[in-house]
């Protein structure tokens, strides 16, 4: 097997599809074009013109210096593509993938294949339309957690992906042909896309009455005032950010989050989703750091819940082209509570109906005065379960082995009510785990069950 | 043990632990920036009152005061940070208003970082962190003597490899 060290030769590479630099880039490409159009409008526009000017000396000249200047423009832009794109190369030696990139600031990476822990294949809009599909590389928790390949077509990418996992010594490989098996996949859960629709109009309504209130108020009163059009406008202009900010993100989500399927299978959950984008994702147990259920105050009618996880390096957020992929700890966007605590059991072999949980002490609603009566701990063999929140409540899950740290506050009210609130810290990509007002002969008696557990749990699995 | 345990509960300082406090001259580095605006407001009041701008001799009285607050706070502060080392944890207390008490298994640290900037060379004091992988972890030990500093991070990073376990 070769050493991570050895750098290929540069003509091992292998390449990547041709139209990669126009689907990594097509936003600048695209307000490149809108610059030279509006640079050039003019010239633009009397194209129309040039049948009735045709002899016209001057107007002929300007416009051979706007198409110049387009098919210039034009050039050096296909041109650049191209060179990204000769420049870019991956090779996979022994059990390292090299990637290059970068046409003036030359870019090396080599990934080494044994920390590899998943490998999924992406198909966000474009590329999709193109046939085209990248991969995503998890690799074990650091700070380049994720390496993205792309884009290939599809049929490359699968097959790179089983090459990937099969020389990543993690993937079960059949004993008579070599060929890393495909494990097979249990679905365990759909995730109807009206009822995504329904949840997230219902999650936004809210918000939406509120805004509607304010614009209804803010018209009444400046009617009753007495001011004309202009002063209605003035008043309604802050709530239009607000509005288009409510508005994208319930359309984002609810694309991220269509045709949501989860499946099981021996490396992991895999979860599918996306509307135009497609997304493919494996969850590894291992590298699970928690759970969470939660429920929005306007869903609490209907019982659905949804359910999401922290996964050990992934921190969840969407920017650039990742903004088409659903957040990446939702495991369940919405479902009904029965479905979430299924799939809970089965990712945590822990049924939370059977664990009995200690609620706070009655004197806690003078700080939580509305969330006090859900608020409540339970410790089983190998988690602990807080439940906290009062508009959205929550539920959240730690593995004993996932245990960073343990912490205790308490503040001045807390103190003269003799209430202390426990903290449990996770590895990044965790969001928290905290049991508030706990009276404190009670988080005493916690925190040293919980230090002393996070140590049993981690002895016991190494 | 510190001998102002006795006011807090056992909570945050068990008496079955030995207790560590941390350096009197730590109470000195900190008391430079409230000392500096004690210093700048005392100026003020009277420049301004020999001016006779009043306003602003009273927001300079008002800043004093306020300066004058931090520097009788901050031994109450500076006595109540506290750490102990246990068989398998350390224990770090501290916080007088906002109590917090952070146990680290020593088997999750990851780095153990020792600190010391100029002004705390100078008074031969430096801080001890203890780096999990959790960013919330925030388990520092400030203004420990440099000696103590160093031994501390010894016994700590061989606690550490004794008991190691990754994520």
């Amino acid at each position: 097997m070769t050493e991570a060290g050895a750098d290929p030769e540069p003509s091992d590479l292998q390449r990547l599809h041709v139209l990669t630099p126009w689907l990594q880039s097509w936003r600048y490409l695209l307000a490149g074009l809108g610059a030279v159009v509006a640079i050039f409008r003019d010239d633009v526009r009397r194209l129309g013109e040039v049948w009735e000017f045709v002899r016209d000396q001057p107007l002929l000249l300007s416009l051979l210096i706007g198409l110049g200047t387009l098919l210039l423009v034009g050039g050096v832009v296909v041109g650049w593509a191209f060179l990204a794109w000769r420049m870019t190369g991956y090779a996979v030696v022994g059990q390292t993938l090299f990637v290059r990139s970068g046409v003036v600031v030359r870019q090396r990476r080599q990934v080494r294949l044994n920390r590899l822990q998943g490998v999924d294949v992406s198909q966000p809009l474009l590329a999709r339309l193109c046939g085209l599909a990248a991969l995503k590389l998890e690799l074990a928790a650091g700070s380049d957690a994720t390496t993205t390949l792309g884009y290939l077509t599809l049929t490359d990418a699968h097959a790179l992906r089983r090459d990937l996992l099969e020389r990543s010594g993690r993937h079960r490989v059949d004993p008579h042909t070599g060929v890393p098996v495909e494990e097979p996949e249990q679905t365990v859960l759909t995730v109807p896309t009206t009822r995504v629709l329904q949840a997230r109009l219902l999650e936004a309504s809210l918000a939406v009455a509120l805004l509607l209130l304010y614009v209804v108020g803010a018209i009444t009163v400046v009617l009753l005032v007495g001011g004309g059009f202009g002063a209605v406008l003035a008043v309604l202009a802050p709530a239009a950010p607000a509005l288009l900010a409510v508005g994208s993100q319930l359309v984002t989500r609810f694309l991220q989050e269509s045709n949501f399927s989860v499946g099981e299978s021996a490396d992991g959950l895999r979860i599918h989703s996306g509307l135009l984008a497609l997304n493919h994702r494996t969850v590894p147990r291992q590298r699970v750091q928690g759970m969470h259920i939660g429920v929005p105050l306007m869903w609490r009618p209907t019982g659905w819940a949804r359910l999401t996880v922290d996964v050990a390096g992934s921190v969840s957020s969407g920017s650039g082209s990742d903004s088409m992929l659903p957040a990446a700890n939702t495991l369940v966007p919405v479902a009904s509570m029965p479905e979430v605590t299924a799939l809970f059991t089965r990712i945590s072999r822990v049924r939370l109906d059977e664990v009995a949980l200690a609620p706070a002490p009655r004197r806690t609603r003078w700080l939580d005065p509305f969330g006090y009566g859900w608020l409540g701990v339970g410790l089983t063999e190998s988690v602990a379960i807080t439940r906290t929140g009062w508009l959205t409540r929550r539920c959240a899950v730690v593995p004993y082995a996932r245990i960073q740290s343990v912490r205790v506050t308490q503040g001045p009210l807390q103190r003269r009510l003799a209430l202390a609130s426990v903290h449990l810290d996770g590895a990044v990509g965790a969001t928290g785990w905290t049991a508030p007002h706990r009276s404190i002969d009670d988080a005493q008696q916690l925190v040293h069950l919980l230090a002393a557990r996070a140590l049993s749990a981690r002895h016991a699995e190494h | 043990m510190s001998s102002r345990a006795g006011d807090v509960h056992r909570l945050f300082v068990d008496p079955d632990c030995a207790w560590q406090g941390v350096s009197p001259r730590l109470l000195t580095l900190r008391r430079i920036p409230p000392g500096a605006v004690i210093g700048l407001a005392v100026l003020g009041v009277a420049l301004f009152a020999a001016f006779g701008v009043w306003v602003m001799t009273g927001v300079s009285g008002a800043v004093l005061a306020a300066a004058l607050g931090w520097w009788w706070w901050l031994p109450r502060n500076v006595s109540a940070w506290r750490y102990a080392e246990r068989d398998d944890d350390l224990l770090v207390s501290r916080g007088r208003l906002l109590r917090r008490l952070t146990i680290v298994p020593y088997g999750r640290m990851q780095v153990i970082d020792v600190e010391a900037g100029p002004l705390e060379s100078r008074l031969g004091i430096a801080s001890v962190e203890l780096v999990t992988a959790s960013a919330s972890t925030n388990a520092k030990i400030p203004g420990l003597p440099l000696e103590v500093a160093q031994d501390l991070r010894n016994r700590l990073t061989a606690k550490g490899e004794a008991t190691a376990a990754g994520l």
